[in-house]
């Protein structure tokens, strides 16, 4: 079942309007024309610019948006979620109470969270400061809680914004090793990021997307190093 | 989103503001008793004491109405920017938009608890009779819970829309408080052929019902409560298809 398709995008478009002065509104094309397909047990990379339209491609996957035109089909029920590290974080709140907010906010149940919340702080490594309010944490301390909760409550497709370089070397060499086990296992997975290495290392394909626009979809290896020749001479020819 | 997901998540995040709400103050939780307490107290020093005609049982008539009024005021005006405030989280995961008026009624409702226990234990010691008719009190409170969920829903789904309307929300709401008859007894001001138009204002009829049964060992028009109840109803379907309608649109509208 692993190359089994599981969500996919055709000519996918979606435009923003934005209000000016009063009732004058202007409109701007985020996604023109995006097409790709995303396989069951595969981790897809999107690669792109910013401003490259990553972050609505994947609210348009995750269900928060609609397209304006083109169709996002999605073959079975699959459970999906949008990786953010402050998914609903109230930082009055105890970081435990947190964890579980942010379970939920994944899509389960307040009993499916409480049964994996021990597993969640191990994972966050936070011991005893999981009982303080939030806002004495520090930034990393934040974001290593909702990546725990991440890693531990993982959906049935789970779409990553660059999130990688979460806490300090440690964590991050932990959550680098999480996350490449997941991107191994089973786990559907769309990953969204403008730096080709990090694409290099946890993707097997990639779909890359310029200005709206589906410009390449293959194998990791050639759609990266593609990008970057493009970026090179696009940097170079801005310089001129 | 599942459902039994939408419901835990429901609770849970109306709990968690709760907390949140009053981690900020020293007084912590105690503000939900000296809240009301304090608001009750302002009316009246203004209506029992300087501005009392001699009234019977003034005190007891506007606390009735004020605690109901309240109740309706703040969830109305609390639902009406949910969907708004609710934007980091609607960005970030694919729920129901219904879920932001919902949570701030739930809240609300939390909060009447106490001031309502306060008013009851209030009336239970003030010279006007504790009756059978208090048995009724579950009933009108269920018609105008259906009321403020249909209002709360309505607003929260139009302002997004249409921002400005906060404005027009606060007068109408503003025009109904003094409509309702919080402080004043609408028989006795109101001129006989203007009753008519006053009672259109579903308030007004649901505060002298309070009224009826907590003070004065009367129960209530029940066919008037029928006719808010089917309004109310009406309200509520069509608030709730207007926002699931626009379910989608809501993310968008918001970053505009």
């Amino acid at each position: 079942m692993r190359s089994a398709p599981l969500i996919r995008l055709k000519n996918v478009g979606c435009r923003f309007k934005v209000r000016h002065k009063m009732m004058r509104f202007k409109s701007y094309e985020a996604l023109k024309d995006v097409s790709f397909t995303l396989n069951r047990g595969e981790a897809l990379g999107i690669i792109g610019r910013n401003g490259a339209g990553k972050s609505t491609l994947l609210k348009l996957i995750a269900g928060i948006l609609l397209p304006d035109s083109g169709q996002v089909l999605l073959h079975g029920n699959p459970s999906i979620a949008l990786l953010t590290l402050q998914l609903g974080f109230s930082s009055e709140l105890s970081g435990r109470y947190n964890a579980v907010l942010g379970a939920m906010l994944l899509g389960y149940t307040k009993k499916e969270a409480l049964a994996r919340l021990d597993k969640i702080i191990e994972f966050s490594e936070l011991a005893q400061w999981i009982e303080e309010p939030m806002k004495t944490y520090s930034s990393g301390m934040k974001a290593r809680l909702g990546f725990a909760v991440a890693m531990e409550m993982s959906p049935d497709v789970l779409l990553i914004d660059e999130v990688l370089g979460v806490g300090d070397a440690a964590f991050r060499a932990k959550s680098m090793k999480a996350m490449k086990e997941k991107f191994q296992a089973e786990q559907t997975i769309a990953f969204v990021s403008h730096a080709g290495s990090t694409v290099k290392e946890l993707c097997n394909r990639t779909v890359w997307i310029e200005n709206g626009v589906t410009k390449m979809e293959g194998p990791t290896d050639e759609v990266v190093d593609a990008y970057e020749e493009y970026l090179s001479t696009h940097d170079r020819s801005l310089e001129k | 989103m599942r459902t039994k997901t939408f419901f835990d998540l429901l609770l849970f995040k109306t709990e968690a503001n709760l907390r949140t709400e009053v981690s900020r103050y020293y007084l912590n939780y105690l503000w939900w008793v000296i809240e009301p307490v304090l608001t009750m107290g302002v009316f009246y020093i203004v209506f029992g004491i300087f501005m009392n005609r001699g009234t019977d049982h003034f005190v007891g008539f506007l606390l009735a109405g004020l605690t109901f009024w309240n109740w309706f005021m703040r969830s109305v005006n609390n639902a009406s920017s949910s969907i708004m405030g609710g934007q980091g989280l609607m960005q970030q995961v694919a729920i129901p938009k219904v879920f932001f008026p919902l949570e701030v009624v739930l809240r609300d409702c939390f909060k009447l608890l106490f001031s309502l226990s306060l008013l009851l234990l209030f009336l239970i010691f003030y010279p006007t009779p504790v009756s059978l008719t208090w048995f009724a009190l579950p009933i009108l409170m269920a018609v105008q819970f259906l009321l403020v969920l249909g209002s709360a829903t309505l607003f929260a789904a139009l302002v997004p829309f249409v921002p400005d309307l906060k404005f027009i929300i606060a007068t109408v709401l503003h025009l109904m408080f003094f409509g309702s008859g919080v402080f004043f007894d609408i028989d006795k001001m109101v001129l006989p052929e203007h009753l008519f138009i006053i009672y259109l204002n579903p308030m007004a009829g649901l505060l002298k019902a309070y009224r009826q049964i907590l003070l004065y060992d009367t129960w209530p028009d029940w066919f008037y409560l029928v006719k808010v109840f089917v309004f109310a109803l009406l309200l509520l379907a069509f608030s709730l298809w207007l926002i699931f309608r626009y379910d989608h649109i809501y993310p968008r509208v918001c970053q505009q």
